[in-house]
């Protein structure tokens, strides 16, 4: 009887660890050659700037929704908790060290994960399929150099910079939730804010963000240079560098903070 | 100047070529022939580094490029110009830029220098004042003398086309057919055709290969392929459904199906 059909639980773990191994070893190689060519980078500056405006006009107007009503979310559950005891002016210390700390980088690096990833993979991979890549190669150029590079570049830029707007947004949020909803006057809701957050608050935050657009960059290039089957290749590549941006975002995230704290 | 030698590439268990050997010489102009899937583009893609044999060498002006790493691919890669099929422009860039970019990359010219030798291909192909136009909005031709243009900017000694008439209308794949005949007498270039398209190959090939399942199955001038009462050579180039070839893909599908019953077992 034929039962190759059949679910193999064996086979699908044993698939999903050389699958996930293979993925790693590839991540890192680029890693490494992209490093390598770190004396390209005056050569791509135009390329890497260009980058840069699409990434940050791309995840700008994303992040001050999602920022504005996180902090608004985060304000209000805490503070109906914190009413109870009479201590909802707190809400700013809580708001502040919890946006700065996780939410900033994380949501920042979910946003441009969506938006960004899923962009780089798509483009490249298409470039891969239609033979653009290769036209690279043939013209002596490399396409680690022309097309990674500066897309690396660009989101370990960005990523910090729209986190630290991110945090500054989410903060605001909380505070028109304290205002409007708790009663807890700006003044007061900002004092607690800036007495909470310490300097390593923002930088450990900064440097996640940091780690996480490299990462994302870096997911979304590798996923798009190795896209190959046409059209539904690249829709696969492009659906698998969101799904491993977020994962690897989380795990990462776990590794830093116990880094930092 | 180019020489494969007993050449074997495989894509996961299907083996496309199986001990390629030809000689290609300088000026000459060279039409692969074979059904699809028999590894034409694949020993184009040989040729230039962007795919690495199993087995076999590949000599280009006496230097085996299956042993060298990249920054030795680079140097001999300049040698190239290459027609994809597709023409493989990058779509971000317009034509102008398109065709400057391998220049401008290499840093070979001044600026100034690059925008006239831009004008310069621009004018042999016949494609004046679309500087600025932006691969999507060009038809297929046009797409491919454009490519056409970026593969020729750097003067190469060899270009390589894949396919140069496919997906064209008759009037422009002629077109391209006198532009490949009349780059090869101006630049006295050497040319490696790849094609299915047999009016093509009788007008720009000196000499033919014809590929069947990984192999050079006969090979001879174009005059000789036009009289040849070969069966294999009659039913390429008359296009009959009937006759010694088998079709590739079902020969895969058969190679496949053997493989899983084997596996099975």
């Amino acid at each position: 009887m034929n039962t190759s059909h059949l679910f193999n639980p064996f086979k699908s773990v044993r698939l999903i660890i050389t699958g996930t191994l293979e993925s790693l070893g590839y991540n890192l190689l680029l890693l490494i050659q992209s490093a390598r060519q770190y004396r390209s980078i005056p050569n791509r500056f135009r390329e890497t700037v260009n980058q840069i405006s699409i990434c940050a006009r791309g995840g700008f107007p994303v992040a001050i929704i999602v920022a504005i009503f996180s902090g608004m979310v985060l304000a209000l559950q805490s503070g109906i908790e914190m009413a109870r005891w009479g201590q909802e002016a707190q809400i700013g210390t809580l708001v502040a060290a919890t946006m700065c700390r996780e939410m900033g980088p994380v949501m920042t690096a979910y946003i441009l994960a969506g938006l960004i990833g899923s962009t780089m993979a798509a483009e490249i991979g298409t470039m891969k399929v239609s033979e653009e890549i290769d036209a690279l190669e043939v013209m002596s150029i490399d396409p680690i150099s022309y097309l990674v590079l500066p897309r690396l570049l660009a989101m370990a830029l960005v990523c910090p910079l729209l986190t630290v707007y991110t945090n500054v947004v989410g903060i605001l949020g909380g505070g028109v939730v304290g205002k409007l909803v708790l009663n807890v006057n700006f003044s007061l809701y900002f004092r607690y804010a800036q007495e909470a957050l310490t300097l390593k608050d923002i930088y450990s935050g900064l440097f996640k963000a940091l780690i996480f657009g490299f990462m994302i960059a870096l997911v979304g290039c590798s996923q798009g240079l190795r896209a190959e089957n046409g059209a539904a290749g690249v829709g696969k590549a492009t659906m698998k560098a969101v799904v491993i941006a977020l994962i690897s975002i989380l795990i990462f995230d776990y590794f830093l903070t116990w880094l930092f704290y | 100047m180019i020489e494969f030698i007993d050449v074997h590439k495989s894509f996961n268990s299907h083996e496309v070529l199986k001990g390629l050997s030809f000689k290609i010489n300088r000026g000459e102009s060279f039409a692969i022939l074979g059904r699809s899937g028999c590894g034409k583009s694949v020993t184009l893609k040989l040729m230039t580094g962007l795919l690495k044999p199993d087995r076999g060498q590949i000599i280009i002006d006496g230097i085996d490029i299956t042993k060298l790493e990249n920054s030795g691919l680079a140097k001999i890669r300049k040698k190239f110009g290459f027609l994809f099929q597709s023409g493989a422009l990058l779509n971000s860039l317009n034509i102008e830029n398109n065709i400057a970019l391998p220049l401008r990359e290499h840093k070979e010219l001044p600026e100034a220098a690059i925008m006239e030798r831009v004008k310069e291909v621009l004018n042999i192909l016949g494609l004046k004042h679309l500087e600025h136009v932006m691969p999507a909005e060009l038809s297929g031709g046009m797409k491919k003398r454009v490519s056409l243009a970026r593969a020729i900017i750097r003067r190469p000694e060899i270009i390589l086309y894949d396919e140069p008439t496919t997906g064209l209308d008759p009037i422009m794949a002629n077109v391209i057919n006198h532009l490949i005949v009349d780059l090869r007498e101006r630049l006295k270039i050497t040319s490696v055709v790849v094609t299915h398209d047999m009016k093509s190959t009788f007008m720009v090939a000196d000499r033919i290969i014809l590929l069947y399942r990984g192999q050079i199955i006969r090979s001879g001038t174009p005059d000789e392929f036009k009289d040849s009462p070969d069966p294999f050579i009659k039913q390429f180039v008359l296009g009959e459904p009937k006759g010694p070839f088998q079709d590739e893909d079902e020969l895969k599908l058969q190679e496949k199906l053997t493989g899983k019953k084997e596996e099975n077992n």
